[in-house]
């Protein structure tokens, strides 16, 4: 236990190298005079992150190890999600430097807290043990809590950040309550010790009552439920979504498309790691009856919520916030089909590229809407975009491939990601899960976000219509500068390749299921697929405590 | 239980003592009342009026720079105990800790954190 061998290191190169980089940064933004511009540490910022994407893809293990004593994993999802939301915070660093130059706030804290939520949130996704997730998870919240409220001048950016904080808070202190449960009932903060202990043959019967008081309440579930909720709060899925839009709001706007794109993937990772690891049952057909069942209604309340609400709103970003909303819905679908064994594996396929899609997209639109702008604000109605579609091409391409890409059109990378996410939910109901409704559930579940995704759809071809509408705003316009052109355009490739060509990403994809599934799930698929209510007694057998107490 | 008898006993001792002190100064003291010694805070701070009064952005830099040293504290105590077990690893580890809110300080000081006015 003492000590840490280079392979330690190793495991964490892509967070400690954000980490360098991130006080390397600060002490750069120190040493140099106040008037000197600040656009050199977003190329700083952008090469470091893209240096740690980089490493986390060449460093990718064939086995996923555990390293420093347990504590964490270190597996092709690590990478994976490491690389893609650095590559978010390359993208968004490029995009802010002109922005913050408007509004005065040009230092180099921002592009330092940037790197030290991407690093929260590798450390994060890396977690093998719940300290070091509420580590991560910190460590990339408190920089976000800060990026949110950065404009400090500004009433609506401190509200923002506040209104955050408080939510965020709440949301920390819930999963430490949750874990609390875990580690009281089990005695270890480990996911492999806690995995073990709820899977133990007579687990249910210790755990539903440890101290003969409470002889009904299943306290395990009462502890993965606290935690869940924790997630869906950092996520903003509905119903813990109150927070997003006046955050996503009044965030200076390179950082929402961050915040809402990389922070979402970061958590529906480490969900997808607990669901798969320590709160799995051995087999996984358990799981929709369990706390999927959690997952399953928020994910109806995001999709109806967020693209409904959506529709509804005259503001740029304030839809994008809300649709934000539905997109981790989607991902909250995924992970309801991970509690269907034959759907584990696509599920996870299908999470690891709706989410690269998602973030990339998305901190690509939001670069764009910030280098739209007026006098010293930017561009915020629907009104003041239009037009600028015609008056600068390129933009405005690219913009409307974002948005594209979001609504789940061809040829960005959102319609792929769409599709192998809905197809897996559908899919996921010819499979066995107990109890056997819950999977036809999942299918109209599927097809109801389906239809309600192109409701959405429409809240984003809307802004396409306006950027490319005849009467152009007099005052608006497009503010120049060569990063913002080069972040936009590692996005639209990063939006166009994943859209044409998603084979590389599934690959991924598929490395990260074989190493996250245990391996009777992954033999699955191929044998068991057609007749597979009669596995469902052994299920019950082996972890029957989620079942009775919950409402379905 | 019996374990704790002596830390009880040390609690007695400690009651009565801060006791006897406090007895003797009331009973034998001089006192010298005047209007500042009657004043609830004698640190000088108003005792009436709105508890919403803006208080200088100096004393959150004061105790911000109060916790960095303080955490510091907290992590190397531990590590200095059992340094010698811990290694050449353990130090790198330290160090790297040390390294981290060095710069930090760095950062505090070149932003003028460490000036009063």
């Amino acid at each position: 236990m003492i000590g840490f061998t280079s392979a330690d290191l190793l495991g964490l190169l892509p967070a400690l190298l954000l980490v360098l980089a991130g006080m390397a940064v600060l002490l750069l933004e120190v040493f140099q005079r106040a008037s000197f511009p600040r656009t050199h540490l977003a190329y700083v910022t952008a090469l470091a992150a893209l240096a740690a994407a980089g490493v986390s893809y060449l460093i990718a293990p064939a086995e996923p190890q555990t390293l420093w004593g347990g504590m964490v994993r270190f597996d092709a999802l690590g990478c994976v999600i490491t690389a893609f939301t650095a590559v978010a915070c390359a993208i968004t660093a490029l995009g802010s430097t002109r922005y913050l130059e408007e509004l005065e706030i040009d230092r180099g804290e921002y592009y330092a807290l940037l790197l030290f939520a991407t690093a929260g949130m590798s450390v994060m996704v890396s977690a093998n043990d719940f300290v070091v997730l509420f580590l991560g998870l910190e460590m990339a919240a408190v920089a976000m809590y800060a990026l949110t409220a950065y404009q400090r001048r500004s009433n609506l950016s401190s509200e923002a950040g506040f209104k955050y904080f408080l939510l965020g808070a709440l949301g920390s202190a819930l999963l430490v309550y949750g874990v609390a449960f875990l580690t009281g009932l089990t005695g270890s903060t480990g996911y492999d010790e806690i995995g073990a202990a709820l899977r133990a043959p007579d687990a249910a019967r210790h755990f539903a009552n440890p101290t003969g008081v409470v002889p009904f309440l299943p306290l395990p579930l009462v502890g993965m439920a606290l935690i869940f909720v924790a997630f869906l709060i950092k996520m903003a899925a509905a119903p813990f979504h109150m927070w997003a839009p006046d955050a996503y709001s009044g965030a200076p706007t390179p950082t929402t498309g961050f915040l809402s794109g990389a922070g979402k993937i970061a958590g529906v990772a480490a969900l997808f790691r607990l669901f798969a690891g320590p709160f799995a049952t051995p087999d996984l057909s358990g799981g929709l009856a369990g706390w999927t069942t959690l997952a399953f209604f928020a994910a109806v309340a995001s999709i109806v919520v967020g693209n409904l609400v959506a529709l509804t709103q005259k503001r740029v970003r304030r839809m994008l916030a809300w649709s934000s909303v539905a997109h981790a819905g989607y991902l909250l679908l995924a992970l309801c089909a991970l509690g269907v064994k034959e759907a584990a594996a696509g599920s996870i396929r299908a999470v690891i590229l709706y989410g690269a899609a998602y973030a990339i997209a998305n901190a690509g639109a939001f670069i764009v809407l910030a280098a739209f702008g007026r006098d010293k604000a930017e561009a915020d109605t629907l009104d003041e975009l239009s037009g600028l579609g015609r008056k600068h091409p390129a933009m405005g391409l690219a913009l409307s491939l974002f948005l594209i890409s979001a609504a789940g059109l061809p040829p960005a990378a959102g319609f792929v990601a769409k599709l192998s996410l809905f197809s897996t939910a559908f899919a996921a109901g010819e499979g066995a899960a107990t109890p056997a409704y819950c999977a036809e559930m999942l299918q109209w579940l599927a097809v109801g976000g389906l239809v309600l995704s192109v409701a959405g759809g429409l809240a984003y071809l809307r802004v396409i219509a306006h950027l490319y509408g005849r009467d152009a705003h007099v005052r608006v316009d497009y503010r120049p500068h060569p990063a913002t052109t080069l972040g936009v355009a590692i996005a639209a490739v990063l939006t166009l390749w994943m859209g044409l060509m998603p084979g590389r990403v599934l690959v991924w994809g598929g490395n990260v299921a074989k190493q996250l599934l245990p391996a009777e799930v992954q033999a699955a698929p191929a044998e068991v697929a057609p007749a597979a209510p009669t596995e469902a007694p052994k299920a019950i057998e082996v972890v029957p405590l989620p079942t009775a107490e919950l409402p379905l | 239980m019996v374990d704790y008898g002596a830390l009880f006993v040390l609690f007695l001792f400690g009651i009565a003592l801060a006791g006897t002190i406090v007895a003797m100064a009331t009973l034998f003291g001089k006192k010298l009342p005047n209007r500042y010694k009657k004043q609830v805070y004698e640190a000088g701070s108003e005792p009436l009026g709105d508890a919403r009064i803006r208080i200088n952005v100096k004393f959150y830099m004061v105790a911000i720079s109060f916790v960095m040293f303080d955490l510091e504290t907290v992590f190397l105590m531990p590590w200095a105990i059992v340094a010698k077990e811990f290694g050449g690893a353990g130090l790198a580890a330290a160090m790297f800790f040390v390294g981290v809110l060095v710069v930090g300080l760095i950062y505090e000081w070149r932003k003028g954190g460490l000036e009063w006015e």
